[in-house]
Order: C-alpha cells, then structure tokens, then sequence
C-alpha cells in the first residue's frame, strides 16, 4: 500500500540546511490505522505532506499503490491528491464564504464528477460525519469540530484509497476530538487505511499501531496492546438519517 | 473539469467575494465611464463648435475695412470705413466667387401696433440669403429691386415676431412696422435656426442695404463684404481675386499695407478648433487620471488578496485541482469582471455624456477609440493582476501555497 524508502527532505534556508526527514523508511498495509507520534519539530508533519504528495521529498521512494510518487510532477500529482488521497489538515483549510457541501463537494468537482451525482455524494459523505443538518453553513457559521468534520468528509466523499490528517484534534477539546476519532475508528471499521498524527497519547490510542519519530528518523513503531474505542453517539445520529 | 464547470466555478467564486468583486468592478467602472463620458463631452463641443462656424455661411470669406494683423498702434479691423457699394459691385461672381453681398447694419427700435422690441437691422442685398444659407417660412426675401428702389421693405426672424405679436405664428406679412419711426412693410419671415445670443439670425430684421444706409444709418457706409467662394477649394483663389481687386480699386501701391481685411472662415474654424482640442486634451488628460486611478484601484484589489486567494489556491490543488483548472478559473474570473465592469462603465459613460450634453444643449459623440482604449486598459490591468498571481500561485506546491503569507 505504502512504502517510504530512504525518504529525505532537506530544507535550505541561506547557509543553513536543515534536514526535515534524514532518511524514513516506512511500510504501511492496506485497512492500517496509524498514528505518528514525536516532539515538534521531528518532522511528523513533513512525512505526513510527502505522503499526501502535498509536498515532494528531496531524496527516495515513494510507492503509493505500487507506483513511484516522488518522482511524479505537476498535473500527476494532482490527479492521485483527487483519486488516491484525502487530505485533513490541523488548520481545516476549507473554503472561507463557501457553504459546507460546496466545500464537500470541491475534490468531486475537479475528478469530473456530474454536478448531480456530487450533491447526492457529498449529503451522504456530510450525514456520515453527523453533519447532515449543516449542509449548507459556512465555516464560520460552524464550530471547530464541526469544521473539522466537513474537512473528513471533503477528504473521505472520493473514496479515497487512504485517508491522511495532520493533527486532526489539535485544535479540538476533548470531547470534539473524540468525535471526530469515533468518525475515524468508523472509517477503519469500514476498511479505509487512514495515518494520522497526534501530540497526545491517549489520541494515539484510539488507532492501532504508533510510529515514533525524532530528529527526522523513526525511532519505534509499536502495536496498540488496548485499543481505546470512541463514543459514537454522533455518527449513530448521522448514519440512522 | 470542463469549462462550463470552470465557469460555474469562478461564478460561484466570485459570487463568494461580493465585495472583492465589486471594488474591483467599481475601478473598471470609474475609469471607464469618466474617459468615454470626457471624451464625448470634449468631442461633443468641437462638434458643436464647428457647427456653429460652419453655420455662419459655407465658405464664407468676409471682407471688413482696416487691418487685421494690426500691431501696436494700428487700428483693427473695421477701424475705419473704407468700403463702399462700389467695393461689392466690382468684385465679381465667377468661378471662384459664388455670392458677394455688402452689409450694413444698426440697432434699432422696432414697434408694430402695441408691441416693441429692440434688434439688428442688417441692410444687405439678394445674394445675402445664398450666402448665409436663409431660409425663408414664409413671404419672400429682398430682392435686387428692392435695394435698387430703395423699397422700406423687411424681412423679420420669428424672435422678433414673438417680441413683437407675442406669438411666432402670428400674421405679420403686409404688416406695417416702424424701425426707428421710419415704416417698413414685412415681406416675409425667416424660419427658426435655434441659434441664441448675440446676432442670432432669428432675432434679426433684414433690409435692403440702400433703405438701411440712407434712412437708419445716414451715411453711405459698408460695414463688410460677405462673399461665398463656389466651393472649399476656391477659398484661396476667391481670397486672393478679392485682395487684386480691391487693392485696385482703393489704389494701394504693392508693399504698402491694405485698408481691407479678408477673414476665411477655415481661418476662424482652424483657431476654434485649436481652442477645442486643447479643451479635448484637458478632459481626457483629467479621464486618463480617473482610468489610471481606476486601475491602481483594480490592481490594489488583486494585490491585497493575493494571501488569501494564494491560501485557496493552495486548497484547490491540495485536492486535485490542476494548474490549467486554477488558471481557467482565475482567468474567466477576471474576464467576467471587466466585462461587467466595462459594460456598466460604459453605459455610465454613455449615459454621463448624454445628461452633460442635455445640460449643455449640445450633442455629445462618443468615440469607439475612446470606448477600446478605457475599456482595454481596464481589462488589461484586471486581467494582468487577476491572473499572474494566480499562475505563480498555481505553480507553487500546494504545501508552499497553503502556508503563503
Ligand atoms: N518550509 C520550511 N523551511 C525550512 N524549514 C522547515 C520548513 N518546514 C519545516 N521546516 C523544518 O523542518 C523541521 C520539521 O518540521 P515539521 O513541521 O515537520 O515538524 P513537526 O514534527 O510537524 O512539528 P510539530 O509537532 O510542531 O507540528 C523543523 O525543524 C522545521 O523547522
Ligand atoms: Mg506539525
């Protein structure tokens, strides 16, 4: 599914060269769900661009379903961020004074989805988060967990073979951030392969396995021996629409 | 994505950012409408203008006593009277020369019954009504045998039948009026021109030039020789046919200055033209500032939403967008833009010049290069500083467009 293969990214600043990533190697199965751990500035959030072909790798092998990604370019690479990848990002990164389903529907838009169709996805991919009820608010007319949740359904409604977030509850308090987990474990549930980065443990409990970084390289990758299980009481709301 | 899709997209877009959208439509449209509407107001009164001097005759040269390029101490034009009768009868119609009649005339007092006004009384001849182009509404004109007869004959502008009857539809043909105390029958009336102010030819009485002379002025004077040259390439042969002979009759040694002026209309036409342009120049300078200031205004826009329009970019190609989808998008975004803003600017412009026209009873012209040049520059900025920030952007990794700032 996933294999990084002395992945390097090195960031020039003037003289200074700072290396992001000093040489990764990762493998990650099909129906995964991964979480990445490490102190700031480990370079969590450089691997998680690369893998989401967001960002390109100064040196290595990206192979995203058996093919070569890093060396892809341009219009490519846009092409397997809209097949291949669903993005959810700490910051939510969605489209200010667009309605939610507008913003749901947008990925759908550029694969050349018929504008019927993309409407019935996007409701279903909204209910799914529990935000059928919302669909046509606009970011600010939402909480941040809500937010978040249009970002999960914009980055899940292409069925995307993985589903990749950069600290996804940073911004939430607890109780958001366990939904929006409940909305992930549900996802796995249903055989997505998902990898996100977390800074607090009990998050990173909620997934299966934890890769642990530092100083640009991976220095563990463990089992989850007790995988915690999210309350579920919104997706039960939205899945029973 | 296709480009009806794309379409759909920048409408939606744009329809997002309303106020972005409408500045930047506001700076196309300020900039527009103020150069058609200038323009068209500066085009409008050298129109005007030169319809004025062309009404005065067609080719008309006018012949005044005196010198015109009369420096320092020298009298002007019509300083003294040096033209007579004689002046008239010997320039002679031919092929250059179409019309020649002598003119004399005097303010008066005119009464008839209860009514009275005060106007001009112009003393001329026949050839009068071809060279000032009269036209008659009814009765007649005065003819060669009136001046010959010395007939107390007039021929009247319905201004003066107004100021007189009251009313321009009044019957004054046969009647009797009294140019200061001296009875004059009207023989006819002068359709109405429009022309105001001073000498209107509608507030005129027009006489035998001999009657005039002997019974209002008293004295056998010229006031000016209007002549009519056959045609606008006649003007300098009729010019100088007039400088032989009177330099011939009047006697006047070659070398010495002449006492008689000869003024071509293309001469008056060339100097209010000169005058006209320079006003053109002056409003479509002050039109090319409100152009300039409409596109910094444009380009101040773009530029300030250059962060946020990076960072949206950043999120259309994080999901899939491709370059040519972004730069489709940012481009009919700008295109619709000036369109509409050029559309209402010029139906503004229009619509400006239109009412200043009304208000200035004058008919204002638009220009189409005025039209191309306002609206090009307009879209030219739109365009440029819509879309090259939107290719640079859309040439960035996404990652690198998502943290812009
Ligand atoms: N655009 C860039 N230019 C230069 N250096 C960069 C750039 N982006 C990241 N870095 C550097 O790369 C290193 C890794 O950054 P990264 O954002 O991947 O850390 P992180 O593990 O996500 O940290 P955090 O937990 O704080 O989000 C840091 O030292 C950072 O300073
Ligand atoms: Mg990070």
């Amino acid at each position: 599914m996933i294999k990084l293969k002395g992945i390097k990214k090195i960031y020039s600043t003037g003289d200074i060269q700072v290396a992001a990533l000093s040489g990764v190697d990762l493998h990650v199965r099909a129906s995964e769900f991964v979480s990445i751990m490490g102190p700031s500035g480990s370079g969590k959030s450089t691997m998680m661009n690369i893998l989401g072909c967001l960002d390109t790798p100064t040196e290595g092998e990206y192979f995203l379903d058996g093919t070569d990604v890093a060396k892809a370019t341009g219009d490519d690479l846009a092409v397997i961020r809209n097949r291949k990848i669903g993005f959810v990002f700490q910051g939510f990164n969605l489209l200010a004074r667009t309605t939610a389903i507008e913003n749901v529907e947008l990925p759908m838009l550029y694969a050349g989805v018929g504008s019927k169709e993309r409407r019935a996805r996007a409701i279903v991919a909204l209910q799914s988060v529990g935000l059928g009820n919302r669909i046509n608010h606009r970011p600010k007319e939402l909480s941040g967990g809500q937010q978040q949740r249009v970002a999960i359904a914009r980055a899940l409604v292409t069925n995307p073979s993985i589903i990749l977030a950069d600290e996804p509850t940073g911004n939430l308090d607890t109780r958001s951030s366990e939904e929006v987990m409940a909305i992930f474990q549900h996802l796995h549930a249903s055989g997505n392969t998902i990898i996100i980065v977390t800074h607090e443990p009990d998050i990173a409990e909620f997934t299966q396995r934890i890769v642990h970084f530092r100083d640009g390289h991976i220095e563990g990758d463990e089992i989850v021996e007790h995988q915690r299980t999210a309350k579920a009481q919104i997706l039960e709301e939205g899945v029973a629409k | 994505m296709n480009f009806f899709e794309s379409i759909r997209v920048s409408l939606r877009a744009l329809r997002a950012n309303k106020l972005r959208s409408a500045l930047t439509m506001l700076g196309m449209i300020i900039g527009v409408a103020a150069v058609i509407a200038m323009v068209g107001i500066g085009n409008g009164a050298t129109a005007s203008i030169t319809s004025q001097i062309q009404g005065l005759g067609s080719n008309l040269l006018t012949i005044s006593s005196g010198q015109s390029n009369a420096g320092g101490v020298k009298g002007g034009a019509g300083s003294s009277n040096t033209l007579t009768m004689a002046d008239a009868d010997k320039i002679e119609v031919g092929t250059a020369i179409k019309a020649v009649a002598p003119v004399s005339s005097a303010s008066a007092q005119v009464v008839a019954g209860s009514g009275n006004t005060s106007t001009t009384i112009t003393g001329t001849t026949q050839d009068y009504q071809i060279i000032k182009n009269v036209s008659i509404a009814s009765g007649r004109f005065i003819t060669t045998a009136d001046v010959d007869s010395d007939a107390r004959v007039a021929v009247v502008g319905p201004t003066v039948v107004t100021n007189l009857l009251g009313d321009a539809n009044a019957t004054i043909i046969g009647k009797t009026i009294k140019i200061n105390n001296v009875p004059f029958q009207v023989i006819g009336v002068t359709t109405a021109t429009g022309s105001t102010g001073f000498q209107s030819s509608d507030d005129m009485i027009t006489a035998p030039i001999s009657t005039v002379q002997e019974r209002l002025i008293g004295k056998k004077t010229v006031r000016s020789i209007l002549v009519s040259a056959t045609s606008a390439d006649f003007m300098q042969q009729a010019q100088d046919q007039i400088t032989v002979t009177l330099e011939e009759t009047h006697k006047i040694p070659t070398g010495k200055p002449d006492d008689f002026t000869v003024q071509n209309q293309a001469d008056i036409l060339a100097s209010m033209q000169g005058v006209t342009q320079t006003l053109t120049m002056l409003l479509g300078g002050i039109a090319g500032i409100s152009l300039l200031v409409g596109g910094i205004g444009i380009m101040n826009i773009m530029l300030v939403s250059v962060t946020e329009r990076t960072r949206e970019i950043g999120i259309r190609k994080a999901i899939g967008a491709k370059s040519m989808d972004i730069l489709l998008q940012f481009l009919i975004e700008a295109v619709v833009l000036s369109v509409l803003g050029g559309g209402i600017g010029i139906a503004l412009g229009y619509g400006g010049s239109s009412l200043a026209g009304a208000a200035l009873k004058m008919s204002t012209s638009i220009s189409m290069t005025s039209v191309l040049v306002a609206f090009g520059f307009s879209a030219a900025i739109g365009i440029v500083f819509g879309v090259f920030p939107a290719k640079k952007a859309a040439s960035m990794d996404p990652i690198d467009a998502l943290r812009f700032e």
